[in-house]
């Protein structure tokens, strides 16, 4: 049996719009539910709080978020970016999907604590929900860069 | 409406951590331009082939959330043969020269008074004055 969850507004700036997702019967969005669940990690608050500025000075750029800041990890993107991290550093992860330069929506994510993100505890579920929710976002037909979006508040993902 | 524990975090964030990002997001921003213009370095892969690195690596560096450090950002200066950062006395220096028919002189602060009926050879009929106090001990210094 199949629960659904719809795509919302998570915050919006100048130029980008970041969506979220919404669990029918959940308390809380995705990325809410990340954002509370890292706040409880003491030694991560500072790295928190960096990506929420960054969210809000790419969110007001001119340039809006390219496709390029944005690591690729399967079917959809995941913040940080990538790149080699000496001795395996323990990091954050949130996994996205990028749909243009204006349009991102944010997924849930933790603390990767594993080199593949599918053996990780704290996030493997994460990315595996990431991978079949943007399935089925590229199934309905958001392509990336933005064509053929309508609503996205009307549709309805499987969970 | 915003989410409000993105609206509580953002307020939270330190001037440091505020002035890392966007310090970070503007040499990144910088880094683009120049490769948007550059003849031959063109795209990050072609800078990562031409530090030796990774495309991944040149992709952190300029994602706004990596500590990229002077000395990665001075590799890229040279790679790219152009500055990436500059000092305010840098940009000043370089940019803020006179057009032709401004003259820049320094006016005596004797006493606290600027002297305007002071004429320079060269001086167009237009003012583009910069007031430096002269030691007046000492004028060959300015402070």
């Amino acid at each position: 049996m199949h629960t659904f969850a719809t795509v919302q507004e998570f915050v919006r700036f100048r130029t980008v719009t970041y969506y979220t997702l919404k669990r029918e019967g959940a308390i809380s969005t995705e990325t809410d539910d990340f954002l509370y669940r890292m706040e409880q990690e003491a030694g991560y608050r500072s790295q928190l709080r960096k990506l929420i500025k960054w969210f809000k000075i790419i969110g007001d750029d001119i340039d809006g978020a390219s496709f390029g800041l944005f690591r690729q990890e399967g079917l959809c993107v995941a913040l940080p970016p990538q790149g080699r991290y000496l001795g395996g550093t323990i990091d954050l992860r949130l996994y996205c999907h990028w749909v243009s330069e204006n349009i991102i929506i944010l997924y849930n994510g933790g603390i990767k604590t594993a080199r593949a993100a599918q053996d990780c505890p704290n996030i493997s579920r994460h990315f595996y929900n990431a991978q079949s929710w943007t399935k089925q976002l590229l199934g309905i037909g958001i392509e990336r860069n933005g064509r053929m979006i309508t609503n996205l508040e009307e549709l309805y993902i499987k969970y | 409406m915003a989410s409000e524990i993105f609206e509580r975090l953002l307020k939270e964030v330190t001037p440091e951590e505020s002035q890392f990002v966007e310090k970070n997001v503007a040499i990144s921003r910088q880094v683009r331009h120049i490769l948007a213009v550059h003849p031959t370095i063109n795209s990050q892969k072609a800078l990562a082939e031409a530090l030796g690195k990774e495309p991944s690596e040149i992709s952190k560096w300029l994602s706004g959330l990596h500590n990229i450090g002077l000395e990665n950002i001075t590799k890229m200066e040279v790679a790219l043969g152009r500055d990436i950062i500059l000092t305010d006395e840098q940009a000043r220096e370089r940019y803020e020269k006179p057009a032709a028919g401004y003259q820049v002189f320094q006016v005596s602060r004797y006493k606290g008074k600027v002297d305007n009926s002071v004429h320079y050879p060269g001086w167009s009929g237009k003012r583009n004055i910069t007031y430096t106090p002269i030691d007046e001990k000492n004028p060959g210094s300015s402070h």
